[in-house]
């Protein structure tokens, strides 16, 4: 089994092909942001994106994505260089616990980042509609995806 | 986790085929929505998965008015299906779940966990889909209805078939967010302009509503259906007439 | 003031947006072992027997406590204010609720704990357990203590807040309005489950990382619990996954401490998703009868009520909620004669505790509610009716306070503002103090500053 993992070759891995996702990146390879809110796919704490599309990774054997890129935050930006999405979060206090903060940026990347015209905030919140968030009340969530586009 | 299970990862329809019919005890997955959880918590302790993502079971092949789904097409490549089947699918989860949850899976999936489940089994029904299965001796093709009742667990489905009706339709309670389920549905389909009734979240399966397709006015509920967290059966009963009767209108037909 | 009004960025916003945020199961110590619990299957059952051996003789568990392995068993968390504990950490002869732990194992591995737990040998012996609140004053309902199911507080039973004479304004009223309000359980869900990892150290501290939402509380619970000077424990907190009052009582924290003396490695206890909505604490369920003694034109007289607080199997913060609660109960409102009882009744539900709001949050939906009926039972516009009411400048709280200040009337009228709504000139013209000229009712006349003269407050 292997993965790429914001760029980086893992091969091989130790882990083993039902072994969920997210337990590979966080126990394997120390990539702690995405967070095991539930580990029954319900909360979208966890979701990474697989070859570009956000999944949850609590639900993913490494069976099935074996050979896929898979991104994180940590491989979206830096401090020094934020991702539009990490930026615009930042600017409108979007995140406040953080703990839903990974799974909604990277689902948010992958809206705004796919071809086509500029996304209406019922599209935002039918592309975000598995992350929960307990904190925010969602609103500077969607107002900081849309504006994420702007600053691309 | 997942101390020594052997997990087959066939990259072809007639490696799975073969896989299954020589194993043992073995458990199918599909998209691992469900299995996962499960084995995560240790509700599922199988010896053997076959996970059947890589296998090519995946593709929408139409032929005429014949829709051909491979068993492992995820629920986010069905939104261009014929009603009642699409809206169905919009109505599960999320995009992120759609996105790897399968056809097959859903159709085969046991009730349990205190939550319905199976919620494509009811359009299914209501457009007459046929089950391909093989039991790893030969493959066998059954109507939806003859196929969830059988008990039958060494099954492996390949595909289901539907044909484009001439209108279809699609009626559920309304789920305020993504993350409810929807406690009740009633799909509706005309095929050679005959009409089919079906719900879910009256009983363990999709049932087919018979008595609603005659043309009597739409009262009362066939079956004792189950109280959840969501929904008492109570509210079940009440509601059935209800969204039968819109289900009804949205394909224009109007019963008292 | 710099601060007030300016825009600060969070000094944790980069943290949380680039994935460097710590949270509690981010730590990984090296030899970490992790923590799984026995949980009661039954509301209310006494323990015949409990045996580990055959859990401790499994391949990779490297520790198991019981109640006899705590050093102080019981640790009230009111104590302080006199309020004597009632909770084991871990339950010894007995259950009271379906969840509560029983003994915790840790483990080289999730599943080695797993299956340990279910090795545990545990008998039970079922009783029929008392889960309706509306019963609390009914004698013949199974006891969840031997002294029954009210929590005592130090003069009465009950809370109780008394003003004026609740009787006559019950006589003098044109109409009495009744309603009984019952919110019911919820669980704070916070998105991180609650954790704690606590790391043996070389010079005999014992460093546990933990969710809890208040650092030095949590520190002097553990002290209690393992019976060490305070000295003993480091405490680290970091970024909490949200708490809203679920991570007040934290469990994870002492059990996980003792395995970790026990077994001289680092131990981590972190709650799935399923220990936190089913056995972690919640915001109560509630049962209040509102009954105001009101005259036809919309003023109330006098307020009765009745509150069962469903504390669930044990005391924790329930009296504090509830003192809260009776405190709150005439709101934003001058009422001239009262009479509040409210009970902290235990039944074999889960442990309620802190919510935000806690204990005010059902007072407010609750009297609210009551006014939209008594506008709706007088025929009167509920505004008027919340601002004929409204405490002005001067009144005398239901705790006896005079408030200088109130800001009731100028809140109501900005949130008719904000909320499109056109309130007629006479209310707009009213503030928060009383005009000169505003006539004074007799029935007030105790209560606002054109004449107080001490009477009828108590307590």
């Amino acid at each position: 089994m292997n993965l790429t993992v914001n760029g980086v070759a893992h091969d091989p891995l130790r882990s083993k092909a039902m072994t969920p996702l997210l337990d590979v990146l966080r126990e394997e390879l120390g990539i702690m942001s995405p967070k095991p809110g539930c580990r029954a796919g319900g909360c979208g704490a966890c979701t990474v994106l697989v070859d570009g599309e956000p999944r949850r990774s609590c639900l993913l054997p490494l069976g099935v994505v074996s050979g896929t890129e898979i991104t994180t935050i940590e491989g979206l930006g830096s401090p020094e260089r934020l991702a539009p999405v990490q930026r615009a979060f930042l600017e409108g206090y979007a995140s406040q616990c953080g703990y839903c903060t990974s799974g909604m940026l990277l689902a948010a990347h992958a809206l705004i980042t796919r071809p086509g015209a500029a996304v209406s905030r019922d599209e935002i919140a039918e592309a975000l509609s598995g992350h929960i968030c307990r904190c925010t009340g969602y609103v500077t969530i969607i107002e900081a995806v849309s504006a994420a586009q702007a600053l691309r | 986790m997942s101390a020594q299970i052997e997990v087959s990862m066939p990259t072809s329809c007639a490696e799975a085929k073969r896989i299954f019919a020589d194993a043992g005890e073995i458990t199918v997955v599909g998209g691992a929505t469900i299995v996962m959880p499960d084995l995560c918590f240790g509700r599922l302790a199988p010896k053997h998965v076959m996970l059947l993502t890589r296998a090519g079971m995946d593709r929408i092949d139409r032929d005429g008015v014949r829709l051909h789904i491979g068993a492992a097409t995820p629920l986010g490549r069905l939104t261009a299906t014929p009603e009642p089947l699409a809206s169905a699918v919009a109505n599960i989860a999320d995009p992120e779940i759609r996105a790897q949850a399968t056809i097959g899976g859903n159709v085969c999936t046991r009730a349990g966990g205190g939550v319905p489940r199976g919620d494509l089994q009811g359009p299914l029904i209501a457009l007459g889909a046929t089950v391909h299965w093989t039991d790893g001796s030969g493959e066998h093709v059954d109507g939806i209805e003859e196929f969830l009742r059988d008990a039958n667990d060494r099954r492996l489905v390949l595909a289901l078939e539907v044909e484009v009706p001439e209108r279809g339709a699609f009626v559920a309670l309304r789920r305020p967010h993504a993350h409810g389920y929807t406690p009740l549905a009633v799909s509706a389909a005309v095929l050679g302009g005959e009409l089919r009734l079906a719900a879910t979240g009256l009983a363990p399966h999709g049932v087919r509503l018979r008595s609603a397709e005659d043309p009597t006015p739409v009262s009362g509920c066939p079956l004792e259906p189950s109280s959840d967290a969501i929904a008492s059966a109570w509210y079940r009963r009440e509601m059935l007439p209800v969204l039968v009767t819109r289900c009804l209108a949205k394909i224009g037909i109007e019963r008292p | 003031m710099k601060a007030v009004g300016a825009s600060a960025p969070r000094y944790d916003g980069v943290s949380a947006v680039t994935g460097r945020s710590v949270y509690v199961d981010d730590v990984r110590p090296a030899g970490m072992l992790h923590v799984k619990a026995l949980r009661s299957i039954h509301d209310s059952a006494s323990i015949l027997r409990l045996n580990v051996e055959p859990a401790a003789r499994l391949t990779g568990v490297h520790g198991i406590v019981t109640a006899s392995d705590v050093p102080r068993l019981i640790v009230g968390p009111l104590e302080s204010q006199g309020i004597a504990g009632d909770e084991p950490l871990l339950a010894d002869h007995e259950v009271r609720y379906c969840g509560q732990p029983i003994a915790a194992v840790a483990a080289e591995t999730e599943e080695a704990a797993r299956a340990a737990v279910e090795a545990i040998e545990i008998d039970y012996q079922p009783h029929e357990p008392f889960l309706d609140v509306r019963l609390a004053l009914d004698p013949d309902q199974p006891h969840i203590t031997p002294e029954g199911n009210r929590f005592h507080y130090e003069r009465y039973v009950e809370r109780r807040l008394r003003r004026g004479d609740v009787d006559r304004a019950f006589e003098q009223a044109d109409v009495i309005v009744e309603g009984v309000y019952r919110p019911t359980m919820i669980e704070q869900c916070p998105l991180e489950t609650q954790a704690a990892v606590a790391i043996p150290g070389s010079d005999g501290r014992l460093t546990i990382h933990s969710t809890t939402q208040a650092l030095y509380y949590s520190m002097s619970i553990v002290a209690e619990h393992l019976q060490v000077p305070l000295g003993r424990l480091k405490f680290v907190g970091g970024m909490v996954g949200g708490g809203f009052g679920g991570k007040v009582d934290t469990p994870c924290e002492s059990v996980a401490a003792l395995l970790a003396l026990k077994t001289g490695r680092p131990a981590k206890w972190a709650f799935s998703r399923e220990e936190e909505m089913l056995c972690s604490s919640v915001r109560a369920a509630w049962h209040m009868e509102i009954a105001d003694a009101v005259t036809s034109d919309g003023w109330i007289l006098g307020r009765r009520t009745l509150t069962l607080h469903d504390a669930g199997a044990y005391t924790r913060f329930s009296p504090y909620g509830v003192n809260k609660h009776t405190f709150h109960l005439a709101g934003a409102y001058t009422i001239p004669n009262l009479a509040f009882n409210s009970y902290v009744v235990w039944t074999n539900h889960v442990p309620s505790s802190a919510m935000r709001g806690f204990g005010v949050t059902s007072a407010s939906f609750a009297i609210e509610t009551h006014m939209q009926r008594t506008a709706d039972v007088l025929g009167i516009d509920p505004w008027e009716l919340r601002l004929r009411n409204a405490t002005r400048a001067g009144d005398i709280t239901a705790t006896g306070v005079r408030v200088p200040d109130p800001s009731a009337v100028s809140t109501l009228l900005a949130a008719a503002d904000v909320a499109g709504i056109a309130l007629p000139d006479r209310y707009r013209s009213l503030h928060d103090a009383r005009a000169p000229d505003e006539e004074v009712p007799d029935h007030l006349r105790a209560v606002v500053s054109a004449g107080y003269s001490g009477e009828g407050v108590g307590v």
